[in-house]
Formats: structure tokens, C-alpha cells, sequence
């Protein structure tokens, strides 16, 4: 086991070195001089003097794989540059809105999970009936719905049913629990939504292939309830693919949370991202997407590893 | 060399008779394949709606009661027998936005999964077959890509060279490269098993022509899958970036950007927030239900929950 953890965690650095590399080379394939960009409302545009000394200054006089190696060993040791609009250090500015993000993501996440494993082993149990056809329609018909649509709705409701209600301004969850989470349940919800239909379709296609191996036909023999076999036993066994299915859907909470942050207006490292590609604030481009990729690939890893502690047969 | 003058009259012939028999496999059946696909009620609903999508699409111009960027004095005019959907903000008719606004979801989504489907098939296609140190190379390079969240990937794109059509195309294609790469490497690897390869090799067919001839066509069915889901994730995708202004730009119609307009003056006029939205759902709806029908029927071992 703990070999299996070494090698996996060690397939983790050629992928981040490669998203690295990939990351910078959008960075410098940017159309047109980033100072330009930086200095376009500057007065001191045109002064080729001050334009000189802010190449100097981000290294833009150095060829392009010194760059890289120069940006690299500012990346490893936490440095991921500073905001061109801000001044303030990228990894500052991210990590103060982190928070907002693990709040959704957490309650999202939590909520789908205690939605869909129900209603998918309903489905399951149900096969063949209205119920199951149901199911199986609502959630072909939930992934086909743009979430940011059903975001944009809810808002609309908001306003129609609370007409006058004042916009209310974030509150961290330290600060005023109550009010933060009335702000936050809404979205978190929605945003469960994105994750929802495929829990609810992996739960029900794994506890029904479950039920036809042979330990339910024991347990039944030997005169379980049908109730007994299908929480005890094949709830249990059914859930690792669903974790599975979880982290590989890690991915589309990311995406989902920029749009969700963004129509709920909620001060994420999505807005942030957002916000910095509006004002072309590149190194804050980079460094939330390079930020936001290592936590999805770290993510998956963790889910892999969880997976290999739930099921020794993943474990060579 | 001596045995290069029987090889290259053989190779031909051998080489069509075992495409053949490939090929044969996969596209014999297909009569029979579509009426299975006939059977199923929710398929068939599916094909509708994507073909009333790809009508409009391709219609718009004869069909769009409108000229879709024509202004008018009445605003927010509600549906009526005028203007089925009604009118925006600027008196423009919401039916001929929302007919020309498929027309940037079609092109995006087919340009981008037929690009993807390209690239990314010769990718899986060639580390399938090759495997060893090919394969590595090929998939630490699908891996690298495959760390980035499909969104968040478009979204870089478009955010270094800026918001256009022909970025979005740029975007959503290396979005899609590593998901049919891993697809077809993984047919890939199973059909290598097969006799009917081994025979070709054994006379004399290179590489190119087993991979092009044998491999290939057997490898089809799930591509023609994977690539009617991605259309309908490709849909969303567009939306989504035109909705936060990255992708196709104002006052061009797409439905993304309509929905995210009609932001502003919804408490007015909620159709203008209905329209779009449902359109995207209809057409990924169409999409998706028709490629569970493709995967049943084609390929029954990815159809797990069945």
C-alpha cells in the first residue's frame, strides 16, 4: 500500500511540470507586448525608459527558457507573481478567497451525494417501473440543463418572490455563520445540481450490477430481509464506483463554480479569475488557473487513494 | 531482398479482403442498427430535437422572421402572432436571435468535435497501436491536458487570445483532444489483440494501412459515441463562455449571450430569460438522449446501466 501511494503521488510531478509548461506558453503566446497591456492607461505611456525598466523588472529582456526557469522557481517556492492591476502577490489574493470556494464546493458536494446514492438505489430497486423510468428521464434531462441557466432563474425567482430585496453583501462564515450560510445554501445547491444526475445514474448502474453477484444471492438464501441486503450489502459495495464518479466530477464543480460565483455574485477564485481576465491581469490569470489545475489533479489523486484503501483489488 | 516482390503483390489483396471483413463488421448490420434505434422511444426524441436544431441552424436565414440585429420600436414586446417569442431589449425579434444564435452553437460544436475527433483519434490511434514508448510519450502529453478542467482549460484559451468564434472552436477542440484520445487508444489496444491484425501484419501490410484498414474501422463505433455527447457538452460549453462575454461578442446573436443580456432586464420581461435557456436545453437534451441510444446500440459494453 504505501508503495502503491509512492508511486502514485510520484506520477503527479510530470503532469504538474507539463501543466506548467503549458501554462507559461499561453502566457507567452499572449497577442501583442504585455507591456503595452500593463502600461495602456498609464501617463507614463510611451516613456521608454519606464517601459524599459518594467521589462527588466519581469524578466521580459531574458529568452523565453530562462523566463520559464526563472517563473518555474518562483511557482515552487510559492511565488506565483504579482497582480498588475492590485500590486498585492497573486497567492495572497487567492488563498484570502479560498474559503468562499471550499464552502460551496463542500456543501455542494454533500449535498448531491445525500440526494443522488438515495434516489439512484430507488431507481435500482424500482427497475422497470414509472419510478425508474422517471428517474432515469430526470436525470438525462438534469445533465442537459445548463446549470448557469437554472442559476439565472433562481435569481430571477429571488427577485420576483422578494421584490426590493436589497443585494446582500458576503459574510465569511467566522464571522456570522447564519447569515453565510443563508447566502451560501441557495448556490451551493444549484450547484449540486451540476453533479447530481450522474451520482444518481452511477449509484443506480452499480448497485444493480450488485445485485446479480452471487454474495446477494447468499445473503438472500440465507434469509436476509431484502431490506438488510440492499443497505447492508450492496449499498456498501456500490459506493466505491460512486466515489469514483465523484472525483472524476471534481472537474465540472470547477467549472460550474466560476459561473455559479459569478451570477451569485460571490467573492470566489472563480470571480477572481473572471475579474483579472476582464482587465487582462495576466499573472493572476496564470496563477488561479495554475492553482485551480493542481487542485484538480491533487483531488483526483485523493480519490484514487481513497479508492485503493476501499477496494484491494485496485491496489497490483 | 527477395521477398519484396511476393509481398507487394500480396499486400493488396490481403489487405481488402481483411478491411473488408473489418469494415463489413462494423456497417453490415447498419440497416438492422437503425431500426433498433427506431425501437427506442426516447432515441428517436433525441434525433428530433437535434435535427430541429440543425434545421434552424442551417435554415435560419430563410426560416428567421427577422433580420436578428434589425432594432424596433416595440421593446419587450411579449409573444404574439407578430413575434412568436416576442422582442428584446432593442425591439429585435427573440425567434430570428435564437435561430441564428444555433448557428454559432452548430458550427462551434461540430467544428470543434470534428477537429477533436481528428487530432485526438490519431493521437489515441497511434499510442494504441504503437504502444511502448509512443504511447507513453503521447499520453503523458493527453495527461497534461487532462489536469485541467474542461472549462477552465477553454477558458484559458480564450482568455490569452481573446474572445471570437474561431477561439472558441480553438478552445473547446483541445478541451476534447485528451477525451477521444483515451477512447480510441483504449479500442485501440483491444482490436490489436485480434487475429485479423496479426494476419495483415503476417502479410505484409505496414503499419499505416493495418491501423487505417483493420484498426480503424473497428474502432469507429465508439468514436461515433463519444463524439455525439461531446456536441451536446460542446453546446454548453459555448453558452457557458459567451455567457461570461469570452466567447462570441455582442450584438452578434448566440444563445449564451442572449441569457446573459437578458440578465439585466429579466424582471421585466422573464421570456428573455427563458428563450435562450430552454433552446440550449432542447439541443443538449437532443444530443445527449440520441447518444445513449448510439451507445446502446453500438457499443453494448459501455452500456453499463442498462
Amino acid at each position: 500500500m504505501r508503495r502503491y501511494i509512492a508511486v502514485r503521488v510520484a506520477s503527479l510531478i510530470p503532469i504538474l511540470f507539463g501543466v506548467s509548461l503549458l501554462v507559461f506558453a499561453m502566457q507567452a503566446l499572449v497577442p501583442g507586448d504585455i507591456v503595452d497591456i500593463m502600461m495602456g492607461g498609464d501617463q507614463a505611456f510611451g516613456d521608454k525608459n519606464a517601459e524599459a525598466r518594467l521589462r527588466r523588472q519581469l524578466n521580459l529582456d531574458r529568452p523565453v527558457p530562462e523566463r520559464y526557469v526563472l517563473w518555474l522557481g518562483g511557482m515552487l517556492r510559492g511565488d506565483l507573481g504579482t497582480s498588475f492591476v492590485s500590486g498585492k502577490p497573486v497567492l495572497g489574493e487567492i488563498l484570502r478567497r479560498l474559503p468562499v470556494n471550499l464552502e460551496l464546493t463542500a456543501l455542494a458536494i454533500t449535498m448531491a451525494l445525500c440526494l443522488g446514492i438515495p434516489i439512484g438505489t430507488l431507481s435500482a430497486v424500482r427497475r422497470d417501473t414509472w419510478t425508474d423510468a422517471g428517474i432515469r428521464f430526470g436525470s438525462v434531462l438534469g445533465y442537459s440543463v445548463p446549470n448557469f441557466w437554472v442559476a439565472t432563474l433562481t435569481v430571477l425567482a429571488g427577485s420576483l418572490l422578494w421584490p426590493g430585496m436589497p443585494i446582500l453583501q458576503y459574510v465569511p462564515f467566522t464571522e456570522n455563520p447564519g447569515r453565510n450560510l443563508t447566502l451560501v445554501l441557495i448556490p451551493s445547491f444549484v450547484l449540486s445540481l451540476t453533479v447530481l444526475p450522474l451520482i444518481v445514474r452511477m449509484t443506480r448502474a452499480s448497485v444493480l450490477e450488485n445485485l446479480r453477484l452471487d454474495y446477494v444471492r447468499t445473503a438472500r438464501s440465507k434469509g436476509l430481509p431484502e431490506r438488510r441486503v440492499v443497505y447492508r450489502h450492496v449499498l456498501a459495495n456500490s459506493l466505491i464506483a460512486v466515489l469514483n464518479v465523484t472525483g472524476v466530477q471534481i472537474g465540472v464543480l470547477i467549472g460550474g463554480l466560476v459561473l455559479t460565483e459569478e451570477i451569485f455574485i460571490l467573492p470566489g477564485i472563480g470571480r477572481l479569475l473572471l475579474d483579472s481576465i476582464q482587465k487582462r491581469d495576466f499573472p493572476v490569470i496564470t496563477g488561479a488557473t495554475l492553482f485551480l489545475a493542481t487542485v484538480f489533479v491533487t483531488m483526483n489523486l485523493v480519490v484514487d487513494l481513497l479508492h485503493a484503501v476501499l477496494d484491494p483489488r485496485v491496489r497490483r | 531482398m527477395p521477398s519484396s516482390i511476393p509481398v507487394s503483390v500480396a499486400e493488396p489483396v490481403a489487405v481488402t479482403g481483411v478491411a473488408g471483413a473489418a469494415v463489413s463488421a462494423t456497417w453490415r448490420p447498419a440497416r438492422q442498427h437503425w431500426r433498433q434505434l427506431w425501437r427506442r422511444k426516447t432515441a428517436v426524441l433525441g434525433l428530433m430535437l437535434a435535427a430541429i436544431v440543425l434545421l434552424g441552424a442551417l435554415l435560419a436565414p430563410w426560416l428567421a422572421p427577422e433580420d436578428p440585429l434589425a432594432m424596433g420600436l416595440r421593446r419587450f414586446a411579449p409573444p404574439s402572432f407578430s413575434a412568436w417569442l416576442g422582442t428584446d431589449q432593442f425591439g429585435r425579434d427573440l425567434l430570428s436571435r435564437l435561430l441564428f444564435g444555433a448557428r454559432v452553437s452548430i458550427a462551434v460544436s461540430f467544428a470543434a468535435v470534428g477537429m477533436a475527433t481528428l487530432i485526438g483519434g490519431t493521437i489515441g490511434l497511434c499510442a494504441g497501436y504503437f504502444g511502448g514508448r509512443v504511447d507513453l510519450f503521447l499520453m503523458r502529453g493527453v495527461d497534461v491536458l487532462m489536469a485541467f478542467p474542461t472549462l477552465l482549460l477553454a477558458l484559458a484559451v480564450v482568455a490569452t487570445f481573446g474572445g471570437s468564434t474561431r477561439n472558441l472552436i480553438l478552445a473547446v477542440t483541445l478541451a476534447y483532444i485528451p477525451i477521444f484520445s483515451r477512447v480510441v487508444r483504449g479500442s485501440a489496444l483491444s482490436v490489436k489483440q485480434n487475429d485479423f491484425v496479426e494476419a495483415s501484419r503476417a502479410l505484409g501490410a505496414r503499419d499505416g494501412r493495418i491501423m487505417l484498414r483493420a484498426v480503424l474501422p473497428n474502432v469507429l463505433a465508439p468514436i461515433i459515441v463519444q463524439a455525439t455527447f461531446n456536441l451536446s457538452t460542446a453546446i454548453m460549453i459555448e453558452a457557458a463562455l459567451s455567457f461570461l462575454g469570452l466567447g462570441v461578442q455582442p450584438p452578434a446573436p448566440s444563445w449564451g449571450s442572449m441569457l446573459s443580456e437578458a440578465r439585466n432586464f429579466m424582471e421585466l420581461d422573464p421570456w428573455l430569460a427563458l428563450a435562450p435557456g430552454g433552446a440550449i436545453t432542447l439541443a443538449v437534451l437532443g444530443f445527449n438522449l440520441f447518444g445513449d441510444g448510439l451507445r446502446d446500440i453500438l457499443d453494448p459494453r459501455l452500456a453499463g446501466e442498462r
